[in-house]
């Protein structure tokens, strides 16, 4: 039976959905780790100069989102590798693409549900009553981060899920990859959030952070199939 | 114990290190002396090719994963892990002579110059990807994922660099490559350009011996096994 | 002098430490492969003499 890329991809995404929400912890843990890491760099830093306090918080939130990123993106396979399902849809006539699509769909569903707590959360307890830190922009500064991250995560997820030490090797292999989008998204954010405007500096980065974006998502759908290809 | 192969192979071995130590013979009394650093720029005849070297062995290495994708061999599989422990080598070479160039140079043994971090971040990589390599069972998988690895690798590579760049830099704009021509003495360019090419001739030698090792590994590990159910 | 810091310093230690480093680098990563296919030439041969027809009818 020939099966197409849009009811492969309907399925596996209405079944991964149904998996997400049958484990509740697997979307809490990641949220609840970040709100813990938040609070640890607030120990850590203490009180800072009002002038520092704007990169102190575009640094404690991205760098917080991306470890909490890093945690449900390793997972994604995980209801897989149970009665080694992976292996079985890899023989199974079902569009790699839309198997792709549907892990890249849910890393994103995920990935919003945990930035979205970070980036509240951060600017609520990094707030002066001189300063409000929330943007609309910063957000759509981490989307677009999220956008490329999601589609390398669900690659190195893959990639590792036949590894041993697979909880050390995916952050080892994830970070130094992500560090372009680190730079990108804090760097454009203190531009703007410094100035009030969207300088070209902002624009360049952006402009990197849409370079990863499309590369990335282009060599996911590319690598993917050859990852899990049978043959 | 050699066979004829391997002493043909030692011998091109011992002829591209005799280039790199002309090379060095060169640098040392061929080039003239920098009139802003004084002697302590010759670093730079083993710095800046380490670099190139270490940077050329991400684009081989990213040619071995295609080829190990496409023909799901074993043997692309071993060039690209020669690749990258040639290519780690090379980078921690770079960072090593980049702080000891810095150290007279800039007065400080570490900054967060964009070369040298992204210099860092390569070696990370390469790290990483050996790493990956260890720890996953012998066959097909094994081959497509450090092939995947190997491509993404070498398509962030321009990416880590053009945002550190962005993001700070303290080392000399680009000299060599630069609209007008560059700005080098024409001996101290000569000099770098066969640096580069020595050492990349002689790391091309070091990625193919490793690999062989690396095939003969695995025909060992055969037929020991062969020897032990015979 | 040093453009940048105003100190002088003696290259000399600099110089060794850099090419040095280089040396043991490009000579050591080549020796330790050369050890290991000698190695390894050994143990082939070895595994190949005592399963060989001869060694196999001695037994």
């Amino acid at each position: 039976m020939r099966s197409s890329l849009w009811r492969d991809y309907r399925t596996l995404v209405g079944q991964g959905v149904k998996a997400e929400l049958a484990d509740l912890e697997r979307l809490v843990s990641p949220v609840l780790f970040a709100l813990t890491m938040l609070l640890m760099f607030a120990f850590a830093i203490g009180d800072v100069e009002p002038s520092l306090r704007l990169r102190i918080y575009l640094a404690e939130t991205f760098l917080t989102a991306l470890f909490a990123l890093q945690i449900s993106f390793s997972r994604v396979f995980e209801p897989d590798r149970q009665d080694r399902v992976f292996d079985l849809m890899r023989t199974y006539p079902i569009d790699h693409t839309g198997w792709f699509l549907a892990k890249y769909t849910m890393v994103l569903l995920l990935g919003v549900a945990t930035l979205g707590p970070i980036l509240f959360f951060g600017a609520f307890v990094n707030q002066t009553p001189s300063q409000s830190l929330f943007s609309w922009l910063v957000v759509g500064i981490a989307a677009m981060a999220l956008a490329g991250l999601a589609a390398l995560g669900v690659l190195l997820a893959a990639m590792t899920l036949k590894a041993n030490a697979r909880q050390i090797l995916y952050p080892l292999l994830y970070f130094p990859l992500a560090t372009p989008v680190l730079l990108a998204a804090v760097q454009a954010s203190q531009l703007y959030l410094g100035s009030g405007q969207i300088s070209p500096d902002v624009r360049a980065w952006l402009g990197l952070l849409l370079g990863f974006d499309v590369i990335y998502i282009t060599l996911g759908l590319l690598l993917f199939t050859e990852l899990v290809d049978e043959s | 114990m050699f066979t004829p192969e391997d002493r043909r192979e030692l011998f091109l071995g011992a002829l591209f290190l005799m280039l790199v130590a002309c090379h060095w013979f060169a640098a040392f009394f061929y080039a003239p002396v920098d009139e802003h650093q004084g002697e302590v720029y010759r670093i730079m005849f083993l710095h800046v090719p380490s670099a190139i070297t270490a940077f050329a062995s991400s684009a081989a290495l990213a040619v071995f994963s295609t080829l190990g994708l496409k023909q799901r061999s074993e043997s692309s599989l071993a060039l690209a892990k020669a690749t990258a422990e040639v290519g780690l080598l090379f980078t921690l070479l770079t960072l090593a002579t980049g702080s000891i160039w810095g150290r007279p140079t800039w007065g400080t043994w570490w900054t967060w110059d964009a070369r040298l971090t992204t210099t860092f971040l390569l070696a990370l990589l390469y790290s990483g990807y050996l790493l990956l390599y260890s720890a996953m069972p012998a066959g097909p998988g094994r081959v497509r994922a450090c092939a995947v690895l190997g491509i993404l690798i070498f398509a962030d590579v321009p990416i880590i660099y053009k945002s550190v760049t962005w993001w700070r830099t303290l080392h000399q704009p680009p000299s060599m490559l630069r609209a007008g021509g560059p700005t080098m003495d024409p001996e101290i360019l000569w000099t770098l350009v066969v640096g580069i090419a020595t050492l990349c001739l002689y790391a091309s030698w070091l990625i193919r011996f490793r690999s062989g090792n690396i095939r003969l590994a695995d025909n060992l590990e055969a037929a020991s096994f062969e020897q032990l159910h015979s | 002098m040093n453009p940048i810091t105003g100190i002088t310093t003696d290259p000399t230690p600099f110089l060794l430490l850099a090419y040095s480093l280089g040396a043991v680098a490009l000579l050591g990563y080549a020796h330790w492969c050369l050890l290991q296919r000698r190695k390894m030439r050994q143990l082939l041969a070895a595994i190949q003499t005592s399963s060989s027809p001869s060694t196999a009818t001695k037994r």
